[in-house]
């Protein structure tokens, strides 16, 4: 995912013949940020240390009795219903970053609780979607915007015909936002 | 039911798994936004042979992502949620940093 590039995503399969293959999102080019930002040096490096993301915050949703009923039968694709569509996903992704997002200043103590909120908004709007047997991985990235370069993407090795992947990015003049949400099938 | 030890997302040996590829791949390197699509290729193929060969007894799918900062002071946090079973499934992540950039790796590993 690339500031200031438009996000689109290629997903692509590598092996067509092979029921559970590698396919590749990736989005985006080489940052071609302009360097006139580089006289921000890291005049405190306790900034960008304080505020990366250590462990990340994983937040673990054991299964409920509902999902493990599924365990007992084996299906091999979702139905035309319930297909994960990731141009639904992608939009209301990108409505939650507007919202919340919009006019915001870049706060490193706020960062961390904003990103978190990001995320489990939209783990709960996927739920939402009430898709039955899609497991679901939410990764949001905040970023403070000073011009500096980034890029961020992904790899899968899943089963390109029933998972998939949705993203949404925001930028204003303070901060960044990217959102990528995974959904894959489990049998 | 609880997954036999084998079907389980190792994330210590996913862990070192993302320590020695992006260690091996970066080594001394310096940002520049031309060499990191390759980098990251490079990375993601490393890792997921590496990934599907440590862990045979297991059915997983894998996901691996990547996020390649330039190192100028800016701040960044990275939030990362899932729905799954915590039984079998596991996130490994691992943070690289040097002068000019912060990579942070994550690998996901979802039983199929």
């Amino acid at each position: 995912m690339e500031r200031g590039h438009s996000i689109g995503s290629t997903a692509s399969s590598s092996d067509d013949s092979t029921s559970l293959d590698r396919g590749s999102v990736t989005s985006g080019a080489p940052s071609s940020f302009a360097p006139a930002h580089h006289q921000h040096q890291p005049s405190n490096d306790s900034n960008s240390s304080s505020s990366t993301p250590g462990g990340g915050t994983l937040g673990r949703n054991s299964t409920s009795s509902d999902r493990d009923s599924h365990r007992d039968s084996i299906s091999l694709r979702p139905t035309f219903m319930q297909k994960f569509r990731p141009a639904v996903a992608t939009k209301f992704m990108q409505q939650i970053l507007q919202t919340h997002l919009q006019h915001k200043v870049y706060n490193a103590d706020e960062a961390q609780r904003m990103s978190k909120l990001i995320a489990e908004e939209v783990k709960a709007k996927l739920i939402e979607l009430d898709l039955g047997r899609y497991k679901y991985v939410v990764n949001v990235v905040l970023g403070e915007n000073l011009g500096e370069g980034a890029r961020m993407d992904a790899r899968c090795y899943w089963d390109q015909e029933s998972d998939g992947s949705a993203q949404a990015f925001f930028t204003n003049d303070s901060l960044w936002c990217a959102a990528v949400a995974f959904a894959v099938f489990y049998y | 039911m609880a997954p036999e030890e084998k079907h389980k997302f190792d994330v210590k040996a996913a862990t070192k798994i993302l320590e020695e590829v992006v260690k091996k791949v970066l080594k001394e390197a310096t940002y520049r936004s031309d060499l990191v699509q390759e980098w990251q290729s490079t990375i993601y193929q490393e890792t997921i042979a590496r990934l599907t060969t440590h862990l045979k007894g297991g059915t997983f799918k894998f996901i691996v992502t990547s996020t390649f900062l330039e190192s100028i002071g800016a701040g960044v946090h990275i939030s990362s949620t899932s729905l799954w079973d915590a039984e079998s499934d596991g996130a490994a992540v691992y943070r690289f940093e040097n002068k000019s950039m912060i990579v942070i790796v994550y690998a996901f590993g979802l039983s199929v």
